[in-house]
């Protein structure tokens, strides 16, 4: 009996799927591996179905200087979680561009406060839809509950959270931005903020950065 | 009425099982209930072999620095009407000449009013500059791509592609893979251009590659 009959008995086709090409049509066995395993192909980017679904963000700015971390640290680049939001944010990706050829040797991270510290900052300067943050869907509009700032004061010394990457010399020679794929380690619960800073010195004056990330029903 | 279980948690290293029927045993499940599975294609086979995958590239290009009326040596167009929303899977930058100029580069979007009147000067050709990925096919795409764009306003950045750090280098150029997080929608100009300044001339070879959706 057909697995579509009685999914009790499931079983799979044990073969060769290099040796089967099926009509459009056609219902099938699913075809499984030697160890029972079902065989399977996915057919689009990871990121793709939520992008598709409007639950995808992106911010970016354009030559900004990455502050030390310190007390009182004054961010350029914010990710904030309000805590009414009802979403967790899973950070996907952060991209460190650069556009000056005179780097710092130094460590570039994501720096948290939480609760009531990251509700004394002050929310400066929040980003503006469709000029510094963005639905993935490029031409929609963005229905995000996590809020980019531009500008944001931290109460207090946030504390690093996820270490992205570093500049090892004063010239980086090479084309690879700094760039981290988180794949669901790093979530932003609401009531947090989260900024970039540098671990020892300021950063560059001149850095293109970027976070992307989506949002999910608490 | 409970549903029996759809898997069978096996140590998967146990079993090898021969082919040809149906397996003895139901589909193997890890110790988490979740189902064992293998991949048997690269993740853009389905797309590509339901003709459904795109390239397009230019050679020796010099990519404009961001500004006002933008003219594009590499645009990516879904009009209007296409009825299909276009997945963007990789961005490839080539370097072509030694001396580099340091700037991050990224995609530009125009939307709406802006995008469709733009000026559509170069569109690209089937076979020359734009492909299937079934190589050797006539592709058929909606989304059109032109090798000069002048748009209207002036874009803004929609994603990153990557950045050149020094004006010698030592690493292959930039390449984004974006996994799904970039998505053209219907009535959208998306163009290659760089941050604060004009790249090298004549110095960039640019290729992207976009599957194409069905969208309503």
């Amino acid at each position: 009996m057909g697995q579509n009959l009685n999914i009790i008995n499931l079983v799979g086709n044990v073969a060769n799927p290099a040796s089967t090409s099926q009509a459009d049509g056609t219902q099938p066995m699913l075809t499984a591996g030697r160890q029972s395993e079902l065989l399977a192909t996915e057919i689009h980017g990871k990121y793709y179905t939520t992008a598709y679904r409007k639950n995808c963000f992106k911010f970016n700015k354009t030559a900004v200087t990455i502050p030390q971390v310190g007390s009182a640290m004054v961010s350029v680049f914010s990710l904030w979680n309000p805590p009414s939001s009802g979403v967790l944010g899973e950070l996907i990706s952060v991209d460190v561009g650069l556009v000056t050829a005179t780097t710092v040797v130094d460590v570039l991270g994501w720096y948290f406060s939480a609760t009531n510290l990251a509700l004394a900052g002050t929310f400066t300067t929040p980003s503006v839809a469709g000029t510094n943050h963005f639905s993935a869907r490029v031409g929609d509009s963005p229905g995000n509950l996590v809020a980019p700032y531009l500008a944001y004061t931290h109460s207090g010394t946030p504390v690093r959270c996820d270490v992205i990457g570093s500049y090892g010399a004063t010239t980086d020679v090479s084309t690879q931005q700094i760039r981290k794929d988180y794949d669901g380690k790093l979530l932003l619960p609401p009531g947090v903020v989260i900024s970039l800073g540098m671990s020892t010195a300021t950063g560059p004056v001149g850095n293109d950065p970027e976070v992307c990330w989506s949002e999910w029903s608490l | 009425m409970a549903v029996g279980s759809e898997g069978q948690v096996v140590n998967p290293t146990t079993v090898n099982l021969p082919d040809g029927g149906g397996a003895t045993i139901p589909p193997t499940q890890g110790k988490q209930g979740e189902y064992l599975v293998s991949e048997i294609h690269g993740k853009y086979f389905v797309a590509a072999q339901r003709k459904g995958v795109f390239t397009a590239n230019v050679t020796a290009v010099t990519v404009p620095a961001i500004a006002a009326t933008l003219v594009s040596v590499f645009t990516l167009w879904n009009p209007i009407g296409s009825g299909i929303i276009g997945e963007m899977i990789r961005t490839d930058v080539g370097v072509v000449l030694s001396t580099i100029v340091v700037d991050t580069i990224g995609w530009y979007a125009s939307f709406a009013k802006n995008a469709s009147t733009g000026t559509f000067t170069t569109p690209g050709v089937g076979l020359t500059n734009i492909f299937s990925t079934r190589t050797g096919e006539v592709p058929a795409n909606q989304i059109q791509f032109y090798s000069a764009y002048t748009h209207v306003g002036t874009p803004v950045r929609v994603d990153i592609i990557g950045c050149f750090g020094a004006a010698a280098l030592t690493t292959p150029g930039p390449v984004k893979l974006h996994d799904g997080t970039m998505l053209v929608m219907p009535g959208t100009a998306v163009s290659v251009a760089m941050s604060t300044t004009v790249a090298t001339t004549s110095g960039t070879d640019l290729q992207a590659t976009w599957g194409e959706w069905p969208f309503v």
